[in-house]
């Protein structure tokens, strides 16, 4: 039930952050060259974890085998972090030859990944600090 | 006053195993997984939301403000409990347990106040101070979850009015905490934009 819930939210998770990445056109955080895409990843995602989850009853008492709630917090954060950092490095990682690191424009905040990779804005501010 | 919240009780969970269909989604919806994870993803897309820095600063903080106030309403229910054993509504009439036990489990805490309606409309105060169709959003399935709880036979009415003021309640509360550490919460922020994630 446990590995179930982590899975759901994380699976959910990195729908929404697809989603968002297509709609506020935060292009380095995307997997995808095609802004669409990510609109069907999002649908794929969101609805295959509830669908998947929900398939069976989760109304389980955390008395009995269900979890209790600072435990579905717990996960539910953890998950949420998790899909976080795979989507940073995996957007990184497949787009790494598509940014302008060096272009002009905002230099702080999520509007500077609307120009580079999470990965590229970081090894930026390294460069800059050595 | 407990007569009407019984009667209303008995006509919401009166609809309960007339239709199938209604009893699977209220099945679906009523548990702890179904709706608070949408809630989380409400705010989730918020948080990178607005049309410009100030307007995407202004959901971040509505963001923090109903994380916080959800903080406090469950902090709230939680010491409620000390002062409140109302018993479920399965408890006073055993008669719709058969119900309860068809849709959802029996849960064994107090059923004043609603921690449900505490938790879901602490979530949509928290975010109207952002964003107010996301927080409409929020609202309708803090109502629908809450419904879905009366439905079930958990929860009489009187315990979701009671939850939803101690949730609005505390989103104001969590709203003058963030201004009263202000200096605090702008530093957070910022360091969180140092990090591109702001």
């Amino acid at each position: 039930m446990e590995l179930d819930y982590f899975l759901f939210v994380f699976m959910v998770s990195l729908g929404v952050f697809q989603l968002m990445a297509s709609w506020v056109k935060l292009d380095g955080i995307s997997f995808f060259p095609r802004r669409y895409l990510g609109y069907i990843f999002a649908v794929v995602m969101v609805s295959g974890g509830y669908g998947w989850f929900f398939g069976v009853d989760r109304n389980i008492a955390d008395t009995a085998g269900g979890i209790s709630g600072p435990f579905l917090f717990g996960y539910l954060f953890g998950a949420l972090c998790l899909a976080l950092v795979v989507t940073l490095l995996f957007s990184s990682a497949v787009r790494a030859r598509w940014g302008k690191p060096d272009s002009e424009g905002e230099q702080r905040g999520l509007e500077v990944l609307k120009r580079m990779t999470f990965i590229q804005a970081i090894s930026r501010d390294l460069r800059r600090n050595r | 006053m407990i007569w009407l919240d019984e009667k209303l009780f008995f006509l919401i969970n009166g609809l309960a195993g007339k239709s199938e269909a209604a009893d699977s989604f209220m099945r679906l919806v009523v548990g702890e997984q179904f709706i608070p994870v949408a809630m989380v993803m409400v705010l989730v897309a918020m948080w990178f939301l607005g049309k410009d820095a100030r307007g995407r600063e202004r959901n971040q903080r509505a963001v923090w403000t109903a994380l916080i106030g959800v903080g406090f309403a469950s902090a709230a229910v939680a010491l409620s409990n000390h002062f409140f054993d109302r018993p479920r509504p399965f408890d006073d009439f055993p008669e719709i347990l058969p119900i309860v036990n068809g849709l959802f489990y029996p849960p064994t805490d107090s059923s004043f106040p609603s921690n449900s309606a505490a938790v879901g409309f602490a979530f949509g105060m928290g975010a109207w101070f952002g964003n107010r169709k996301a927080a409409l959003v929020i609202f309708f399935l803090a109502i629908l979850w809450t419904f879905a709880r009366v439905y079930c036979g958990v929860h009489y009415p009187l315990d979701i009015v009671g939850g939803a003021v101690i949730g609005i309640f505390c989103s104001f509360l969590a709203f003058g905490f963030l201004r009263l550490i202000e200096p605090l919460a702008k530093w957070f922020l910022d360091i969180i934009r140092l990090l591109y994630l702001a």
